[in-house]
């Protein structure tokens, strides 16, 4: 007989033929009860680096889930399981302990403030709300508050809009990415989706006018035109949304986002009603501090430089002479004026790649000194 | 004209800003200058050993070979002085294929000089602060010196550089060594020359300047072979080549008399190996004849972490790409026994 620690059959011999008797359940069941053991310690230990990592994205403005990293990390331990019948349960094992890391980390950040500009439903509300589920988000008047907000430590993160697909930049708040101390370490997209928005008992034939922000009226001009309806302009889509809501007229509708009618208590008489699809706008969130780690993921990655150069000829052609020596692609290059000295201009680069790498750092340090100034403004 | 005026490239101030000299490096290099130049002019009596890739073709197994050197100096300290060839323009007999990190910094890759410029920089610049060599470069275009003027502690002008008046007023404006080699045809009047050249100050243009050099006393002579009008390579190493140069300096009136004979090209037929031999001959010839001893100051040998050489698309790790060199085992062994014999 073996002995009981590694003891899962016991066998015994009788007149030459081995009879194998079966473990005793208790003897399992002591068995599991150490592995669970095992497993408490494990557990906690996971969830406490959990935790240490909703603050580090806490400090860094970084959103908790991360598909892309949660998908590889699943499939990297899954290949470390032996058995092809245990895998299987192993993965949704893994998912579900990601699942309560993830809830474990939005209820630790839920003390987050995120400061956005303009109110509740807007757009910028929905890309904050994109990237910090569970935040506290506060709306400021303006671009400029906002931001101000996080700079003084009123607020944790400010999430503002710096480029839309049509419009182009948005110049406010690039002039704060230049002369401000914050980073960003998060951009997200979000589609300007236009809805028409009516009170819950309106029906779509009942409405006679609408009402909202000249540029969502103007997304949307086709669709109005062949209903024709009158059109009232507004300051703002979200709103216009809760004026709609608060007159309780059923021949007005409001044009807003989806997010509006939930907030507002309206309901959603017709989807997408904008006509061009690609409306898109870019929001980024900025924090304190730059995030200097570098995500595993190899495309996708982008950086963003701002800088100004000597008032000399050829000065603009060098620094982009250095950026092509070192293989970065250049997406956008956009020149504004520093404001500080009459024209005079400070540059904008954004470029596909990662910055932290040697390439990166040579390039930066030679930029640093054809540059009069130079700042990375984010990593993302 | 027909050449396209690409871009402006940056000055050599612009890169020196970028990648400045450290103090430990400035401190580094002055000490390694006075070693050598106490070579040349007779305060030491050791050995200078100009060693290192035909040329420098990739970063990392450059300054893992140089690393390797720096132990290997450590070991032969009171005999030996060691500067590092880091060559990082090769001139090319038909102007084809690779012709350097200067304008290749990737050798499979198109010529991207503002790169070259930068990277040939950082490579001197990394030896000089990990391992404390100043090392030796080829002066192949005298305008580019100044990008790492502050670096090089031994220049070379090559055998068909040589005749070119740019290249001798621009060594007369030098502070280091600068090594003037005999002609591809073997000519050393045309050698003498230019060390007469280089040694005396002119006024001339460089880098769109007017400038005034002091001349140079601390250049002297590189035999390295020659090849005849039928193209057939000859040695120029020999005892009797070294005493007619003894003789030819004597009827000169230079200053600090001095040859480093260079052990690969038409003096070993470029078979590298014999570069062993001719390194321990000429050694002996010095010990045979006092002016000889006198006259020779150091050696010049092509070698690299593995014997001989491929194509540049071979990328085998520290394996010449140009000219065929000594590998790592074979150097140790050579330098050790040189370090015995001198």
């Amino acid at each position: 007989m073996q002995d009981s620690g590694s003891c899962d059959r016991r066998s015994i011999r009788l007149g030459g033929t081995i009879i194998l008797i079966m473990p005793k359940l208790e003897d399992i069941r002591k068995k599991i009860n150490s592995i669970d053991s095992q497993l408490v310690e494990l557990f906690e230990q996971r969830m406490e680096a959990s935790r240490e990592v909703a603050e580090y994205k806490m400090e860094r403005g970084l959103s908790v889930y991360d598909p892309q990293r949660e998908a590889e990390v699943i499939k990297r331990n899954a290949e470390l399981i032996k058995s092809d019948e245990i895998r299987e349960y192993f993965m949704r094992f893994e998912q579900n302990l990601m699942d309560l890391s993830k809830d474990y980390q939005y209820r630790r950040i839920s003390g987050l403030k995120v400061a956005y500009s303009g109110v509740e439903g807007a757009f910028a509300y929905v890309a904050a709300r994109k990237m910090f589920p569970s935040a506290k988000l506060v709306s400021y008047p303006d671009f400029q508050s906002a931001y101000q907000s996080c700079s003084s430590g009123e607020s944790d993160v400010v999430v503002l809009p710096f480029e839309n697909s049509y419009a182009g930049e948005v110049s406010a708040v690039t002039d704060l990415m230049f002369s401000g101390d914050l980073y960003v370490n998060q951009v997200v997209q979000v589609e300007a989706v236009q809805n028409l928005l009516a009170c819950p008992d309106a029906h779509i034939d009942d409405i006679k006018a609408v009402v909202s922000h000249p540029q969502a009226l103007s997304q949307c001009a086709e669709y109005i035109r062949e209903k024709g309806y009158a059109v009232h302009e507004y300051s703002n889509t979200a709103l216009a949304a809760r004026m709609v809501a608060q007159k309780g007229d059923c021949s007005l509708a409001a044009i807003a986002n989806a997010e509006c009618a939930e907030l507002y208590g309206l309901k959603i008489l017709e989807h997408r009603i904008n006509e061009s699809s690609n409306n898109t706008t870019r929001f980024a969130a900025f924090s304190k501090v730059l995030n200097t780690e570098t995500a595993k993921r190899k495309m996708g990655k982008h950086f963003i430089l701002m800088f100004t150069v000597k008032n000399e000829a050829g000065a603009l052609a060098k620094t982009l002479n250095i950026i092509g020596s070192h293989n970065y692609n250049m997406c956008a290059l956009r020149s504004r004026p520093t404001k500080e000295l009459l024209w005079s201009y400070y540059f904008y680069i954004e470029l596909d790649g990662n910055i932290y790498t040697e390439e990166g750092k040579s390039m930066l340090r030679e930029l640093g000194t054809l540059c009069e100034k130079l700042k990375l403004v984010g990593s993302f | 004209m027909n050449m396209n005026f690409k871009r402006k490239l940056l000055i050599p101030m612009e890169i020196k800003e970028m990648y400045p000299m450290t103090e430990s490096g400035e401190e580094a290099k002055r000490r390694n200058d006075e070693e050598i130049a106490a070579i040349f002019t007779g305060q030491s009596d050791k050995l200078l050993l100009v060693i290192g890739p035909c040329s420098a073709d990739r970063e990392d197994a450059v300054i893992d070979y140089i690393t390797r050197l720096r132990g290997l100096q450590e070991k032969v300290a009171d005999r030996i002085v060691i500067v590092p060839r880091i060559y990082t323009n090769k001139p090319r007999t038909t102007g084809v294929g690779y012709k350097g990190m200067l304008h290749q910094p990737n050798p499979l890759s198109q010529a991207d000089m503002l790169k070259g410029l930068i990277s040939i920089r950082k490579l001197h610049m990394r030896a000089l602060n990990e391992t404390g060599f100043s090392c030796a470069d080829e002066m192949l275009y005298p305008e580019n010196h100044k990008y790492l003027s502050d670096l090089l502690s031994y220049v070379a002008v090559g055998a068909r550089s040589v005749e070119n008046q740019q290249h001798r007023l621009t060594a007369s404006g030098l502070d280091v060594p600068t090594g003037m080699k005999n002609p591809t045809g073997g000519d050393l009047s045309v050698m003498m020359n230019a060390i007469k050249a280089a040694q005396s100050p002119h006024v001339f243009i460089y880098r769109n300047w007017e400038v005034e050099s002091k001349g140079n006393p601390l250049s002297h002579a590189i035999l390295r072979g020659f090849v005849d009008a039928k193209g057939v390579s000859h040695p120029n190493y020999h005892y009797e080549d070294l005493t007619t140069l003894v003789d030819l300096y004597a009827q000169s009136e230079l200053a600090n008399p001095a040859v480093v004979v260079d052990v690969n090209h038409s003096n070993s037929g470029k078979r590298f190996m014999e570069q062993v031999r001719i390194s321990k001959e000429v050694l002996h010839s010095a010990q045979h004849n006092a002016d000889i001893k006198k006259l020779v100051k150091g050696l010049m040998i092509e070698s690299y972490l593995v014997d001989g050489c491929q194509g540049a698309n071979e990328g085998v790790y520290g394996k010449s790409i140009t000219d065929p060199c000594l590998g790592w085992e074979k150097t140790e062994a050579l330098v050790q026994d040189l370090a015995e014999l001198w």
